[in-house]
């Protein structure tokens, strides 16, 4: 069976309904902190780690329902297997739901060992977090894996990576989607093994009382965490790609600089997390090192080929400012911009100052609000409006756009300033010296509120299309 | 200069000096350096950290009450105790943790506790520390921000409006649009761009890779200092502690004074969860800061170049009370004494 | 079709050799430049003098020289131990365990010196002499024997955490064996113990290098995969298991991903 519409309206509507919903969960946080709201502090911690574990997760999916729904242009995906990973999704969504919400679970979204066996929720709030952790991961597994037989259904692995392109031989034109989305699916494969790795020695723990080696979950735990959020970004990027030409009119094609930098990507980027551990001194400094490197040399396939390439396919295009393609166009600009302060966090000799201030936090917000969401929230748009075509008006879409670049901007801005003045991220209560914190925390959720008032407007405005591509 | 390290802190050191000490008073010393330290100080003018300072405590409370609120205080609370709601409220819905005390062991806390005490008020009452002032007006926007942390941010803010600007500008272009442009001419713009980023990147890289933070074990550090993390506090020592065991047979201290210029090496390790040791300066910038893993043992060496007080915080999330794990290090001029 | 499939085999295994040697360049490298000896292995008392400053006395060599410490440990670090002649407990063999133990690390050389000092006021230049002869040490530059005066050496051993009383009735010293391991004037490591045994001895002269390894375990405690591991005899650290299941997720990525290449057919495997 083939990959209907609906499959891909069910991906957005299930986005449109979270991501309200866990942004409050991240507004609700910076009113904690604002000093405000106090008699629900207790349940700081708690929402810390739905927002977390939600946010990530989410974006992963609505990114892979992104790369699904391009991928029908070229090959066929699995409609069952689609609906699998819904199933799978809701289902692990409502585990985690239950384990926060009833049983208070608060290890954050990366749960870094031992913490989840420590004291402060019952012992069944943290099973159910595993579980949860475990259904989601196995699904999208199962999810990765369709996809790249649908891929490898059309192309063989050496298309697919466009090696050809680099030997400089003859062979087939591959869209520049295949080839991020093969890279980044193959990376993914890895990712959610090295999460099914932690799972599982986490349960042996559980099991048996064995106790694990640290400093290995840590590791373990990022190769996880850093590879899906950072491939949930290149997998919006390869949308990004396929969307482009359809409103500059103007071809993106693959060719020898864009398969090399992505095949390099596939190696750096499975290095690059070695970049969480900086502060962790016993690991072995090599691997400091390489862990620098490979952030460092991760943005030059993203600087000088990607944004150079979207700039080359823009620059004096007839483009019409629509919603959809002025989100994709922005995304882009998040993305390089966090990208800038991710860089700038991966220097060891500059992580001794930023590392967990809420530094941290803006860097990684920086491309997700205003990069992977927005990118995301761009193809959804383009995708509701492309079947359902329902009249545009260009300046409230404007408004919608601005609202949500002044609204996002200055709340990634409070977190950026609050980070370089060593305000430390995760902390419920600021302590009296930091209270400079508290005041920075108050003026984002201003500019949080603005964001959502533009985001309301946006699902609004693609929800009338949602509803009639439904009904079609 | 060893001697006066340890000598100073014999000061924050809870193990009484005075007079005979009966065994029970020893061996209540001994369970709540193991138990209670974590959250509590005895000390007068010391910190109040997780839960109340303990000073006076058997005398403010009933001892029947006091005995039953160490052996189990989750009933309590689930009872709906009014004293033990008080307290939950006061102290930031921190509920104080059943951790399998006897009632042996009960008594000989409130022995220790009530010598304690006792001796407290038998000496006359240092100055209480000034409240630490709040960042107010101006003084916000650069509170905490050190040297370092402002490169970081200039350059950041610099190259952000770098991007802005560049892609402001291919926004503004599409107001002329040409149907195609000279791709040869954007190939070797590119090639500029690659050579120009490559260039930064590797300049960068080469300029900052050799600067880390890592001890140099060819370098002899002038003093040691054992620091052992666990939920939520951090306890000082002249001994390394491996295990809870261990607590109670070292001198341990909650907070530390350290020679000013001396090169301190601080052996950093945690007994339960991964937590941070991270020291920030008397204005409230981040000086160094390392993870403190169970299993592990991070060496941090700092020099501390001017005298002053030190906050330590905790910088990994470590569980519910993260944000109230914290410390002070008093850096002292040896004249000082 | 056949050749193609081949050539990606060829390809994905040259893949796997690339990540397998960014990895392999990685680890001796760090292998080097993290080992030594385990915390846990420090007794109590021996960590109490740690980086503590080491008086720079004078002393007088068993040929009649005269030195000071500061221009024993000026070029090459030092291994310090305290005896007296007249001992009839555990100086002379300990001396000769350390005299075996050095002997199992690769003998005397140019990486380190020992230097035994007489703490008994009344020992002579022929006292230490004898004792010398006694444990076996050869004269020479790598081992010194000597003496100094009663309060520079009482200062010596306070600073190492060395302690001696006369007990009258024997014509005896109340004393613990122990040696300190001094780098540019600091104390890096204590070994205390009635002998020296070679591994523990091993980890000392790594600190005396500069290098220190940071893991412990916990009494009763299993690890399923550790990252590192300390091999117990050389007191070397290396990558355990737990390392290499980092490569795993990688290695096993682009397996799984060949292999869904290699077995999903294709309608045409060219298209134009």
């Amino acid at each position: 069976m083939e990959l209907s519409p609906k499959h891909t309206l069910h991906w957005i509507g299930v986005t449109f309904i979270l991501f309200p919903l866990l942004l409050l969960a991240g507004m609700f946080m910076r009113a904690i902190q604002a000093n405000t709201l106090a008699s629900t502090q207790s349940w700081f911690y708690p929402m810390m780690t739905l927002h977390g574990v939600g946010m990530a997760g989410l974006w992963w999916v609505a990114s892979m329902a992104c790369a699904s729904r391009v991928l029908t242009r070229y090959t066929k995906p699995s409609a069952a297997v689609s609906t699998f990973a819904l199933i799978g999704t809701i289902l692990g969504v409502l585990l985690l739901l239950a384990s926060v919400l009833f049983g208070r679970f608060a290890a954050g979204w990366y749960f870094l060992y031992p913490l989840p066996f420590s004291v402060g929720w019952p012992a069944w709030a943290t099973l159910t977090f595993f579980v949860s952790l475990t259904v989601l991961g196995v699904t999208w597994l199962v999810w990765t894996l369709d996809l790249l037989r649908a891929i490898a259904r059309k192309y063989t692995i050496s298309q697919a990576l466009g090696w050809h392109y680099i030997r400089g031989v003859e062979g087939p034109d591959v869209p520049p989607a295949i080839l991020i989305v093969t890279t980044s699916l193959i990376a993914a494969v890895a990712c959610l093994l090295a999460g099914v790795a932690v799972l599982l020695l986490f349960y042996y723990e559980m099991l048996t009382g064995t106790r694990n080696d640290a400093l290995l979950m840590k590791n373990l735990t990022f190769l996880f965490g850093h590879l899906l959020v950072n491939l949930s970004l290149y997998l919006a990027v390869a949308v990004v790609y396929d969307t482009f030409p359809h409103y500059t009119g103007r071809p993106w094609h693959t060719n020898r600089v864009v398969a090399i930098s992505w095949n390099a990507v596939l190696a750096i980027v499975l290095l690059a997390y070695f970049h969480h551990l900086y502060m962790d001194f016993v690991q072995p400094t090599s691997l400091q090192y390489v862990g620098q490197i490979a952030s460092y040399m991760s943005s030059i396939p993203a600087a000088v080929v990607t944004v150079f390439g979207a700039v080359t396919i823009v620059y004096r295009a007839p483009v019409r400012w629509s919603l959809g393609f002025t989100l994709l166009f922005f995304g882009l600009m998040g993305w390089g911009i966090g990208g800038l302060g991710a860089v700038i966090d991966s220097t060891i000799a500059l992580n001794s100052k930023f590392h967990n201030t809420l530094w941290v936090p803006a860097h990684f917000h920086s491309y997700m609000i205003e990069g992977l969401v927005l990118m995301v929230l761009g193809y959804f748009y383009h995708y509701c409006q492309e079947r359902a075509r329902m009249p545009e008006s260009l300046p409230f879409q404007k408004t919608i756009v601005t609202l949500m670049l002044v609204g996002g901007y200055g709340f990634l801005l409070m977190f950026y300033l609050a980070g370089a003045q060593s305000v430390p991220r995760r902390y419920a209560i600021y302590p009296a010296e930091l209270s400079h914190g508290a005041i920075y925390a108050g003026i984002a959720v201003v500019f949080a509120a603005v964001f959502l008032l533009g985001l309301l407007f946006y699902i609004y405005e693609t929800g009338r299309n949602w509803v009639r591509a439904y009904g079609a | 200069m060893r001697k006066h390290i340890w000598a100073i802190t014999a000061l924050g050191i809870l193990c009484a000096p005075w007079g005979r000490v009966s065994a029970d008073v020893e061996a209540g010393r001994a369970a709540f350096q193991a138990k209670c330290m974590a959250c509590h100080s005895v000390e007068v003018n010391g910190p109040v950290m997780l839960g109340p300072n303990l000073v006076g405590v058997t005398e403010r409370r009933d001892e029947a009450w006091l005995i039953r609120w160490i052996m189990e205080p989750d009933r309590m609370l689930a009872e709906q105790d009014p004293i033990a709601v008080a307290l939950l409220n006061q102290f930031n819905q921190i509920p104080m943790p059943p951790l399998g005390v006897s009632e042996t062991e009960a008594r000989d806390l409130l022995d220790y506790l009530a010598d304690v005490s006792a001796q407290a008020s038998a000496t006359p009452a240092a100055a209480p520390a000034a409240a630490i002032p709040r960042p107010t007006g101006l003084a916000i926007l650069t509170a905490g921000l050190g040297r370092t942390q402002l490169a970081g941010l200039v350059i950041f803010l610099g190259l952000s409006m770098a991007v802005v600007v560049a892609f402001w500008q291919v926004a503004r272009s599409t107001r002329q649009p040409v149907p195609t442009i000279d791709m040869k001419a954007a190939y070797r713009l590119r090639r500029k761009f690659f050579i120009g980023t490559s260039v930064l990147v590797l300049g960068t890289l080469a300029a900052t890779l050799p600067r880390t933070p890592y001890p140099d074990d060819l370098e002899t550090p002038d003093e040691l200092v054992y620091v052992t993390a666990r939920q939520f506090g951090f306890l000082y020592s002249s001994e390394p502690i491996t295990t809870d065991a261990d607590i109670g047979q070292v001198p341990v201290t909650n907070t530390l004074e350290v020679p000013v210029g001396a090169l301190v090496e601080f052996r950093v390790t945690s007994l339960d969860v991964t937590h941070n040791f991270a020291l920030y300066d008397p204005d409230h910038v981040i000086v160094a800061q390392t993870q403190a893993m169970p299993g592990y043992v991070n060496r941090l060496r700092v020099r501390l170049a001017a005298p002053g007080v030190f906050r330590v915080l905790c910088l990994e999330y470590c569980g519910l009370a993260h944000h109230a794990m914290q410390s002070t290090l008093t850096a002292r001029r040896l004249t000082d004494e | 079709m056949g050749r193609d499939r081949r050539r990606t085999g060829a390809r994905l295994a040259w893949t796997g050799v690339t990540l397998l040697s960014i990895l392999a360049i990685a680890w001796p490298a760090s292998v080097s430049a993290s080992r030594g000896d385990e915390p846990v292995d420090l007794l109590r008392e021996e960590s109490r003098h740690l980086y503590g400053p080491v008086p720079d006395i004078d002393v007088q060599l068993i040929d009649g020289r005269h030195v000071r410490l500061a221009d024993l440990w000026r070029d090459t670090p030092l291994l310090v131990t305290l005896f007296y002649s007249h001992c009839a407990g555990t100086c002379t063999p300990f001396l000769r365990s350390l005299h075996t133990a050095v002997g199992q690390n690769g003998g005397l050389g140019s990486e380190y010196r020992v230097l035994s000092l007489s703490f008994d006021p009344h020992d002579t230049l022929e006292n230490a002499r004898a004792t010398a002869a006694a444990v076996g040490v050869e004269p020479g530059d790598a081992w010194l024997f000597g003496t100094g005066t009663p309060a520079d050496v009482a200062r010596l051993a306070e600073a190492v955490g060395f302690w001696y009383e006369p007990v009258q009735a024997t014509n005896q010293f109340d004393h613990p064996s122990l040696v300190a391991a001094v780098r540019d004037g600091s104390v890096v490591r204590v070994l205390l113990g009635t002998t020296v045994n070679a591994s523990r001895l091993k980890s000392a002269l790594f600190e005396l290098k500069g290098v220190y390894v940071p893991l412990y375990s916990r009494p009763g405690e299993n690890v399923l995969f550790r990252c590192l591991q300390i091999d117990a005899l050389t007191q070397e650290v290396r990558f355990d298991w737990g390392m290499l299941l980092l490569v795993v997720p990688g290695l096993l990525a682009l397996a799984i991903g060949g292999t869904i290449f290699r077995t999903t057919g294709r309608p045409t495997s060219r298209e134009a």
